[in-house]
């Protein structure tokens, strides 16, 4: 029984998110702040899912249009189904009169030097935790410039995770930790003029809890305690809330602590990454290191929906990423075989913060080209210097300052990682020169940043992302693919969705205006911030689908899409439930 | 707050777009009018955003409740190719440059060219010089300002979002300018904004009316 269908659109493919009944428990509640790209997603799944429950609530629900404060969006945790329409992606793509179109926007310098081999060509077995070790070393010679080495040799070494539990009580409690600094700041200064007082004082209300089965209330008794958590083991470790803007504003503990730190937790001790240091894993933190909302109202919501929810979700996704990557290779050594079942865990649950670097470097590929072009960015602007087109240059200045500047690590005074992203972004000019610089590149690989805090990492990420994931023309000049994916979410929701759609009509709403600002940035900043990486790990850990399409057919991606050019993203998403 | 009301049946629409080169303060223009709020380091803004704001003018007789619903565009080069869904059948257009940057007065004039050409001929355009605040750092002169909009036969503000200055005062007359014009009416439903033919397109925009100062 399909409980509730229906989410976000990415390129030109529809996600449906279907839960059923008896999965209730394993969905995910995540509240979001008043953005324009939350109301369409809200409205329809509140849609979805009362029709379900009662058909007459349809009419409650907003009339208001788009300034309508949004509460709250369901992840099923467990089942990702896209359905791709490359039909209507063409169709559209004729409708479009495309004089402007570019040819190619992939860099004629994009040498095979450049590029690492396939995979299969590559394939090196390494399960000896000593030997990756090494591997790790040889991988990132300096530890300095990739802390990720840090998290790789936590996720294999033994000694972490001799005890499941001990591995899933590893990040939670120090999420747990950053309860008071509330909820989704990343949205701030997108859209509703509804002060969200009122409107989220709707939200809270609206919160429905899918555990109804007394489990709320029962968790309703901690809300705002210091134990929070929902396991024994967790109980036992007593920790202090500490506001993480504030925190991160000090200097943290030693770098090297973190991890190590976390294994063992005692008292008062709170791994908080420095922002000096280069070792900042933003993915242990609630909300990845974003202040909480200034809005009381919503960081409660927010704060009641972990409590009652993700965190007993991420705990479960934590244990189960601990059992699975025992004794697995990771980044250059991993294979098709040993990542097929990785895979199949981002879909169902994502990746825990303190793994999702290295599984995405190691599900993208992306650790490969990282080992055969080390230090590349680097190298590429020692030879060359800054990004050849002077505008661009112009707009990178502008737009670094304007990148997450709530964010500590992009915060002026420390000035750690808008330098790294400054490079990132120049490097991504001379390799892209027809691609340039387009605005939302920077909030691309501030995110990345964020997740990897590699500059080499962070640009073969981007690389992947603009000549792999996305259609080449999408950040062109004139936009062309975007505009192609204007139309096709308007037919998608045509088709999917004829009540909304005929809702927008009726309040002459155009859709289309909405979707450059989603699809662009990739839900960044229109989504929070944990949901918009949760998408993320889907879609980073699923691009090599289409480098190597024939294991498309372990997803279920059926010949029939393939023939008819599904876009490389929309394969990468296609999967069987 | 008026904002915060939720829709009346009274309330009239009013689709506003906010046009100019990127950082010079569209959306921190939107945002202190919708919220009175100000943000140093206001995040790019990518594809566009929507904001609204209810506005009542008392002293118009009878009284009416203007609707603005405000689409911020994003202002890259690149993103140029986007904006003419967000003008079309716009009632108003705030064409913004930034009086510390030549170059986006420059800017400017070619959203004014392009809106001329392409938008509806009613739309109500606002030549908005802003920072006006950062009165050391001046490169465009408010007499610049001035003959770029009695040339093209625009309204005219200098203002801050930083401070405020004169951003109220910009939207309460453009509604003013609004009414008058006839470009929107109460009486209508509340999709006109997007369907609009009440004027033939002859009728151009009269000479500047409004010319403020920035008296900070």
């Amino acid at each position: 029984i399909v409980f509730c269908s229906f989410s976000f659109f990415a390129n030109n493919c529809l996600f449906v998110l279907r839960g059923k009944g008896t999965r209730k428990k394993k969905s995910l509640l995540w509240t979001i702040p008043s953005t324009e790209g939350g109301v369409l997603l809200t409205w329809a799944l509140s849609n979805g899912m009362s029709a379900h429950v009662a058909p007459d609530r349809l009419s409650e629900l907003p009339q208001t249009e788009v300034q309508t404060v949004t509460s709250h969006v369901m992840i099923n945790s467990s089942s990702f189904v896209t359905t791709g329409s490359n039909a209507l992606r063409s169709d559209a793509k004729q409708q479009l009169d495309s004089p402007r179109r570019p040819q190619s926007t992939t860099l004629a310098a994009r040498g095979d030097h450049l590029d690492a081999p396939p995979i299969s060509s590559r394939r090196q077995q390494c399960h000896d935790r000593h030997d990756q070790d090494a591997f790790l070393g040889e991988c990132f010679p300096s530890s300095s410039i990739h802390p990720l080495s840090e998290g790789a040799l936590v996720t294999t070494s033994s000694s972490m995770f001799a005890d499941d539990a001990v591995g899933g009580a590893m990040a939670s409690p120090q999420q747990q930790q950053q309860h008071t600094s509330g909820a989704a700041g990343v949205g701030v200064g997108s859209s509703s003029p509804q002060p969200s007082a009122s409107g989220v004082r709707r939200v809270v209300g609206r919160l429905r809890h899918f555990d109804e089965d007394g489990e709320d209330s029962n968790l309703r008794g901690h809300h705002r305690s210091h134990n929070t958590s929902s396991t024994a083991q967790q109980q036992r470790h007593h920790h202090h809330h500490h506001n993480q803007h504030h925190a991160a504003a000090l200097s943290g503990p030693p770098p090297t602590g973190v991890f190590r730190t976390a294994a063992h937790p005692t008292a008062h001790t709170i791994p908080i990454p420095s922002p000096h240091g280069s070792s900042e894993n933003w993915g242990m933190i609630r909300r990845f290191g974003f202040p909480c909302s200034q809005d009381s109202a919503v960081c409660d919501a927010e704060h009641h929906a972990y409590q009652t929810f993700i965190a007993h979700a991420l705990a479960n996704c934590e244990s189960l990423w601990s059992a699975a990557l025992r004794g697995v290779p990771l980044l250059a050594n991993a294979t098709d075989e040993t990542n097929a079942p990785l895979r199949k865990l981002c879909l169902r649950c994502g990746i825990p913060g303190h793994l999702r670097g290295v599984v995405w470097l190691t599900l993208s590929g992306v650790a490969l080209r990282l080992e055969e072009n080390e230090m590349f960015c680097a190298s590429l602007l020692h030879r060359f210097g800054v990004a050849p087109d002077a505008e661009a240059v112009d707009s990178i200045e502008k737009d670094i300052d304007r990148t997450f500047p709530q964010h500590p690590y992009y915060a002026q005074e420390f000035d750690v990682g808008q330098a790294k992203l400054r490079r990132v972004l120049h490097a991504l000019c001379w390799r892209n020169p027809m691609l340039n610089y387009c605005q939302s590149f920077n909030f691309l690989a501030a995110t990345l940043l964020l997740v990897t805090d590699d500059e080499d990492a962070t640009f073969w990420l981007m690389v992947l992302l603009l000549e792999t994931i996305l259609p080449n023309d999408y950040y062109g000049e004139g936009l062309i693919g975007a505009k192609v994916d204007q139309e096709v979410v308007s037919e998608i929701i045509a088709l999917e969705l004829p009540t909304l759609a005929a809702h927008f009509d009726d309040i002459r709403f155009d859709v289309r205006a909405l979707v450059p600002s989603w699809l662009l940035s990739m839900f960044v900043n229109v989504f929070p911030f944990d949901t918009v990486i949760r998408i993320w790990d889907v879609i980073c850990t699923h691009a090599d689908l289409t480098a190597y399409s024939r294991s498309g057919k372990k997803f279920g991606v059926t010949g029939a899409h393939h023939n008819h050019g599904l876009s490389p993203l929309s394969v990468s998403l296609f999967c069987a439930s | 707050m008026a904002s915060a009301s939720p829709t009346r049946a009274k309330d009239i629409p009013a689709k506003i777009v906010v046009l100019g080169e990127s950082a010079v303060g569209k959306s921190s223009l939107a945002l202190r009018f919708v919220r009175r709020d100000f943000i140093p380091n206001q995040e790019a803004t990518i594809g566009a955003s929507f904001l609204s704001r209810s506005v009542s003018l008392v002293d118009e007789s009878p009284p009416v409740t203007i609707k603005f619903e405000i689409w911020d565009t994003a202002g890259q080069e690149r993103y140029r190719a986007l904006a003419p869904m967000y003008y079309r059948g716009a009632a108003g257009a705030l064409v913004v440059y930034d009086i510390t940057s030549a170059d986006s007065l420059r800017k400017a004039e070619s959203w004014i060219g392009e809106l001329r050409r392409n938008a509806d001929p009613q739309t109500v355009v606002v030549l908005v010089g802003n920072k006006c605040d950062l009165e050391s750092m001046r490169q465009v002169s408010i007499q610049q300002g001035q003959d770029l909009a009695e040339k093209e036969e625009l309204l005219f503000y200098e203002t801050s979002a930083k401070d405020g200055t004169n951003v109220d005062a910009l939207f309460t007359n453009l509604g003013k300018t609004l009414l008058s014009r006839g470009v929107i009416a109460s009486g209508v439903d509340r999709r006109s904004t997007m369907s609009r033919n009440l004027q033939p397109p002859g009728s151009r925009t009269p000479k500047s009316e409004q010319q403020k100062r920035c008296d900070c």
